[in-house]
Parts: C-alpha cells; structure tokens; sequence
C-alpha cells in the first residue's frame, strides 16, 4: 500500500510536529516484519539496538498529519527473556517506553500468541492487538468475534493480512485515533484469581515506594517478582531496598506451593492459559478444527522417519545444482559482455598507462566478479526462501540428534546454512543461540561453510579443469568437505574448550506459509545491491592496486632489453607489450611477495601467482578471482581475451590436482576482514578471535596439503 | 470432557507413543527453561498429541492446539503426561467462568 498517498488524505489541517513512537511486538513468525514492511514501505532503516548487537529495524511515515515512527521488535514468545534477542525486545519495551506497543498475533494460532498479549496487558501499556494472518483464518472458515474479544481483553483488536493488504489502513486509523484521543481504549487488566490478585497487589504496595524502581511498571515488577524471573531479580539486587522485598516474595511463593500444591510460575501460566482458553472459546467458532493442517500432511513427508534425512539432502543438492545450472547462461551474456567492452575499449584507446590500468585492472577484476552475480543472487534467494516457508526451522529439527552428539544445538545448523550465502550474517545469527560456548564454537566453524562469495572461484577452477557434466559433483563435493571439516572441528571444540552443559532444544516449527513474493524479491535485491556496492567500492579499488603491485617496480635490465626489441621490430609491438608484461610480473611488488610464500605453498602446489591471489582474498574472496583476472590478464602471453579459465586450463604449471587443492584451500582459510571483525564484535573476545583466524589458515593448509598429495599420488 | 482411562499410569512425555493423545500434568523442569516451556503452551492441563520423532530419532515433535513444537527427550522427560482417549480440539461454546472472581476488575 502507497502510505505517503493516505498520509495526504486526511486531516491535512493537523500540525506537523505530531509524533508517534510504536514498537511492533509478537511471537516470531507472526507476520511482525510483513505488516512493517507493509506500514513503512522503503522507509527503513537497518541499525542495532544500543549497547548489543541485535538487528534494529526502524521504519517512519506520515499518516493523517502524524508522523508515525515504527521499530520492529525481535520474534518473543513471553516477557520472561530466553535468548538476548528476546531480552532486547522486553527492555525496548520497558525502558524506551513505546506511546503503544502493536502487537501482531497469529490469528490461525490464537493460543499460543496470546500468552505474550496477557503478558503485554499485566505491563499496563497502550496496547493495540492486530490480529494477522486474516487471510488463512477466513480460509479455514474461522469465525472471530472481535467485539466480544475486545471486550475480553481491553484492547481494539484490528483484523489484518500482511499479504493482501487487508486492514493495514484501518490499523494506521487506529493508531492515530487512539493517540489523539479520538477512540478511548478499555485498559483492562488482566486479572488473575483473587488469591493472586492479593498477592500481586501486596507486593506491588511493598514495591510502590521504591524510587529506584518508579520507572517500571509496579504490577508488571510484581508478577515477575513472584514468578521468580531470574532475570528481574538480577536486575533488582543491586538496590539496597532488596533484601525486605526478598523476603515477603518468599513468603508468598511459599504460601502458593502450600496451598496450591505447585509453584507460583506454573499457576500463573495455567491462570493464563486459562483465560487464553476461555477467550477463545467464547469468540471463535470453528467449522474445520478436525481436519489434518496442510503443515502436518508436508511433514509427513518432509520429517519422515526414513525420507526426511534423503528429503533435507536432496534440497540441499538441488539449491546447489540450480545455482549452477540455472546460473551459467547470464552468466555467460555478462562474460560476453564484458569480452566485448574490452574488445572495443582496446582498438579504441591508444597504448597508455590508462588504459593498462581500465583494461588490466579495473575490467578484469570487477568484471570478473560482476559475472557471478547471477549465482550468487539464486543461492541467496534459495536462503531466503528455507527461511521464509519455515523449512529452516525442520532443518534443526531433523539435524539436532547429530548436531547434540557434537555437543551442539539442532538452531546451529541455521548459522552454518546461512553461512553457505556470507559468512558476517551467519556469524550474526549464531546470536539465537543462548549458552555461550555453542555460540562461539558456531562462529568459529561457520567459515567452513563456503560462503557465496567463494562460489565465483570454484566454478571458474572447476569449468578449467574438469568436464561440464561433472561440475556440479565436483562443486557439491567441495561444499560437503566443508561441511565435514566444520563439524569435526565443532566436536573437537566442543570436547576441548567448552565441556560445559548444552543447550536445552525447546522450539516451534511454524506452519508452512507461502513466501511473499514481494519480500523474496526485495532480500534478494538487498543482497544484489550489496554485491553490485561491494564490486564498485571495494573492488574496484582493490583491482587498481593490484593492477599496481602486479605492474611496478620494473626490472630495468629487462626493460631496455624489450625497448631495444621494440625499436628494432616496429611491426608486432603489441604482442611484445604482452611478452614484457608476463615477464615484469615476477619483478613487481605482488609477484616478489607471491614469491616469498612459495616455499610454504609448494606441498600445496601454487606457485606465486596463485599465492597473490591468496593473500588478496583475505580483503574479500570474491578479489580472489579478480586478482587472478588481473595477473592473468598481465601475464598472459598469447591473448588478452581468454577467459581465466581458458588460461588456467592452458597453463602447463596446473593441473587437477593443483585445482583441487586450491578450491580446498579457499574453503577454508579466513573468510575476509569483515568476518573478522564482526567475529570480535559477536565474540567480544581477542583470543577467540585470533584463533578463529589461527584455526582457520592451519585447517586451511592442512587440508590442501592433503587433497594435493592424495590426488597427485592418484595421477590426478 | 477429557476422558482419562482409569489404568492408565503417568508418564514422561519421553516415553510416550507417535500419535497418542496426552494430558499434561506437571512441567518439572528447572529455571528458564520450565518458564519457557510454560510461555510457549505447555502448561499443566492442556492435551497434546505427539506427532513424530526426527528421523535420526531424538527430538520430539508434539502438537498442542495448532502449534508445533519439539522438544528433547532429555527435556520431554520432565514433562510429566496422562495418556487420554481422544484430543479434545477447542469447539464453539459459551464462555465458562474460570474465575472465582470473574475476568477483570475493569477500569484501570
Ligand atoms: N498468509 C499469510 N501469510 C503471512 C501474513 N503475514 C506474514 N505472512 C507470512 O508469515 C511468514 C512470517 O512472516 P514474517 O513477517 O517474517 O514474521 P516475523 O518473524 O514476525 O517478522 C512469512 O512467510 C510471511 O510471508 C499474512 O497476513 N497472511
Ligand atoms: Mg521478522
């Protein structure tokens, strides 16, 4: 929906400074970043939450004179926090103190969303229920009576669909209406039974006169205080006025197990639980409720006991052999294309140092990464795609037995997935995961997990030096070895430097739900423009200097040799040039640091210029092939519109083996400088950081030195 | 009504059978993450059927209402289940009054 269009549609006469703060709040998966996307349309902007490095989407837009100001809050199935992410979305709420919180809920699975609504209630905020997912509710012939449901829980209840648009302007309505105080809002309480009532209400005049606590909610203080919410409590110690609290808190949880005979935290959920059920009973009629979902007819497949694990490979071959297959043919018009460019610029532009440095440099090195753009987009669209039809969740699943016996959690396998697409999001990601060594020993194999970035490389070895029909084995093979490498290294860690307990598995698996096409489209062309960015900044830059470390210093005894030859033969200058350049290069700056790696990478069988392109892969993986395009295209004797495949292929010095062990060795040594950096940023921790980097160039050697040897011995 | 058969014995959620209907009548685990598994529903009293195993076998996926969740079997066994006849699913009614008070107070 067009939002700036509505926000002129009104009351125009309004004063321009009206502002509204709103956070969207709701259990993961229930349309939270939809309905943003909805509200805030290309308004984003993407940060992090102050102090910790969670995800911060803001988004603001004008409706009705108002200028409406929106956060979305990390998924939260409670306001007793379980992972950071969860903790980030119960303190925005508590401390930022949003003029309403909206909080979306699952209409196809009222039951459990409404544990947070009830939570939200007790914290006595201005409280907007928007009720999403109409759509499949009116699919399933669900009836709802919104009415009396809002007469239940004190709040206006709003009836949306992210997907068809349905409601989204009636929501903004509201929001304004009940900022300006043109609709009044009931503000009930949720009420619990009247033994806990007393309770809650004894305790919270026990908290009331505590000034160091005036900023939160007492009610809300009081509830958690007698649930014993670890969290709060800690948060509360350190005030002097504790100790008194302490006591009556005890007494009361003593009073509840006695008479209750269990725990204060389970009567307050079962209370919830209770109402929820209730509420729902009251205000929903459902034709359909006996009928088999569609999620349990997809899982009977997709989780089954003997195909589930073949399914989950076989989609994880299938994403591998469409990025390849599906990826070749731009692939090819944008090789052509840049062929082509380099073709004219060449016949058009006189010999010069510019132009050495636009053909050699700047084409060769963002071309030749502009050129798997195309795979790289498939692959992150394929991502995106587990992630948003809720099959990443059924990957843990179906992974955690294997994932527990090395001492992991069934969720690590999502960073390690997302880390096939770039390795700083999955790093990133390893944020989902609570206990602190899971986390880190997650990070610290994830780079195995070859990222998007790495794939440009493999396929340009692989098209030089096997046959077509086996390029997608051979990719799938590589990633495979990463992923063995990744998980032996996980058990070791886990074995070594982490022996502590592991993490509890306690996760939903959502209903599978058609991706939007619309937010499909829009991840991948964030990804597109973060590459398009990278290869116009990063790249290009790193093209020129390479250009120059590959061109200067020059051998002056060589120098006047070919000068000499070039005043003698006037006719074949140009391919002179060429000859001059391939022998400059071992002189350059580049080519005498390539030189000086060679002994280290000699049981690994590159020679210099295969190191170069090595140690400018640590700026990015995609200058890898870029480095190799320019050096190539220096040195390269006979052409310069070979391919780098072609002159790979043609090169006397290489052979499988030597491709083999080089794919390998790119697998697994460092990803780049900004996975490093954001390591340090997740970690918080010097020392893991450098044996992240450690860990990853000794497992890097080792690994080719073995794939080089077994395969030479092979004949390979 | 719930129909409980009368032989039946509790037993741990970890030991209960694909496609059999339970009854939750304790969550014995400790600290955050009993408080977990009471947000995400799985609070004494409710039914839920158990659905499947992972393929490799472990954890467990129980359906409550219309929610899917999975859990361990080392954390299954802390959930303390009655096997019940058949799954109750919600269906129209009036609102009974579970509370001695009533809802709410009203007013603010
Ligand atoms: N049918 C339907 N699907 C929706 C609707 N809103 C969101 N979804 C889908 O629900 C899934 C989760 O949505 P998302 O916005 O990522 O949820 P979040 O985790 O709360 O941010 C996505 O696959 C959406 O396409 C809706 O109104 N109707
Ligand atoms: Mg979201």
């Amino acid at each position: 929906m067009d939002v700036s269009a509505v926000s002129f549609g009104g009351d125009f006469f309004m004063a321009d400074d009206k502002q509204i703060f709103i956070a969207l709040a709701g259990n993961p998966n229930s349309g939270k970043t939809s309905i943003f996307n909805c509200l805030a349309g290309a308004n984003q902007k993407v940060g992090n939450f102050s102090g910790v490095t969670v995800e911060k989407v803001e988004g603001s837009f004008r409706h009705r004179g108002y200028t409406i100001r929106l956060v979305d809050l990390p998924g939260t199935y409670s306001l007793s926090p379980y992972s950071p992410e969860e903790k980030v979305a119960r303190d925005f709420i508590l401390f930022q103190k949003p003029d309403m919180v909206v909080n979306i809920v699952d209409a196809t699975n009222l039951e459990r969303n409404l544990v947070l609504t009830t939570q939200l209630m007790d914290l006595e905020v201005e409280l907007l229920i928007v009720f999403n997912m109409i759509d499949e509710v009116e699919k399933q012939k669900t009836k709802i009576d919104y009415r009396q449901f809002e007469k239940l829980f004190g709040a206006h209840v709003i009836p949306v669909s992210a997907i068809t648009q349905f409601g989204i302007r009636d929501l903004l309505d509201h929001i304004v209406d009940i900022k300006s105080g043109k609709i009044e809002t009931l503000k009930y309480k949720h009420q619990y039974s009247d033994g806990i009532e007393e309770d809650i209400r004894a305790l919270s005049d026990a908290i009331a006169g505590r000034t160091a606590w005036k900023h939160l909610p007492t009610r809300w203080l009081a509830i958690k205080l007698i649930e014993h919410d670890p969290d709060i409590i800690a948060m509360l110690k350190p005030f002097p006025c504790w100790a008194s609290i302490e006591e009556s808190i005890g007494s009361t949880r003593e009073k509840i197990l006695r008479f209750e005979k269990k725990d204060a935290e389970v009567l307050l959920a079962e209370e919830r639980m209770a109402f929820i059920r209730g509420a729902i009973k009251e205000t929903v009629v459902n034709d359909e409720e006996q009928r088999e979902s569609l999620t349990e007819k997809i899982d009977n497949i997709l989780l089954h006991r003997f195909l589930g694990l073949p399914v989950f490979l076989l989609i994880m071959y299938a994403i591998f052999q469409f990025t390849f297959r599906l990826g070749e043919y731009p692939m090819l018009w944008i090789d052509r294309f840049f062929q082509l460019i380099t073709r004219s610029l060449d016949a058009l532009i006189p010999a010069s140092m510019l132009k050495s440095i636009l053909l050699d440099g700047i084409i060769a090195g963002v071309g030749g990464v502009l050129v798997f753009l195309p795979n790289i987009l498939i692959l992150f669209f394929c991502i995106s795609l587990l992630e948003a039809t809720g099959y990443m969740a059924r990957v843990a699943f179906v992974m955690d037995k294997l994932m527990h016996r090395l001492g992991l959690h069934g969720k690590s396998f999502i960073p390690m997935i997302t880390g096939f697409g770039c390795t700083v999001p999955a790093l990133m990601a390893a944020r989902t995961l609570r206990n602190r060594g899971d986390r880190i020993t997650t990070m610290m194999v994830v780079p195995f997990f070859s990222c998007g970035a790495k794939l440009p490389l493999y396929t340009v070895v692989i098209s030089a030096f096997f046959a077509p029909s086996m390029a997608g084995n051979v990719l799938f093979g590589i990633y495979i070895f990463g992923v063995l490498i990744g998980l032996i290294s996980a058990r070791l860690l886990k074995s070594t430097a982490f022996k502590d307990e592991s993490e509890p598995f306690v996760m939903e698996l959502p209903p599978y739900r058609k991706p939007s096409a619309r937010s499909m489209l829009s991840q991948t062309w964030i990804r597109a423009y973060m590459y398009l960015k990278k290869a116009g900044t990063v790249i290009l830059l790193a093209s020129v200097i390479i250009w120059f470390a590959g061109t200067y210093p020059k051998n002056a005894e060589l120098h006047r040799h070919y000068e000499s030859l070039r005043q003698q033969a006037a006719a074949d200058i140009v391919s002179l040039d060429r000859q001059e350049k391939a022998q400059q290069l071992p002189y350059s700056f580049a080519g005498r640091i390539g030189k000086f790696f060679e002994p280290l990478s000699r049981p690994l069988g590159f020679d210099w210029r295969l190191n170069i392109a090595l140690i400018n892969g640590l700026a990015a993986k995609e200058i890898v092939v870029s480095t190799m395009g320019t050096i190539y295209a220096i040195g390269d004797v006979d052409s310069d519109f070979r391919t780098l495949a072609e002159s790979l292929r043609s090169d006397p010095h290489y052979s499988k083996a030597t491709g083999l062990s080089f794919m390998i060795f790119v697998l697994l040594y460092v990803p780049c400088i900004a996975s490093v950096a954001v390591f340090f940023r997740e970690s918080s921790s010097k020392k893991w950081t450098f044996l992240f980097v450690l860990y990853t160039l000794s497992v890097a050697w080792l690994g080719a030195f073995a794939v080089y040897q077994i395969s030479t011995l092979l004949g390979l | 009504m719930i129909m409980q058969d009368p032989h039946r014995e509790p037993i741990p959620l970890s030991e209960a059978e694909v496609g059999s209907c339970y009854r939750v009548l304790s969550v014995n685990a400790t600290g955050v993450i009993r408080q977990r598994m009471l947000d995400m529903g799985l609070v004494p009293g409710v039914c839920l059927t158990v659905l499947r195993f992972a393929p490799l076998g472990d954890p467990i996926e129980i359906r409550i209402n219309r929610f899917f969740m999975s859990l361990r079997r080392e954390e299954a066994r802390f959930v303390q289940v009655l096997p019940v006849a058949i799954c109750p699913r919600p269906h129209h009614g009036r609102f009974r009054r579970f509370f001695r008070g009533g809802f709410f107070h009203g007013g603010r």
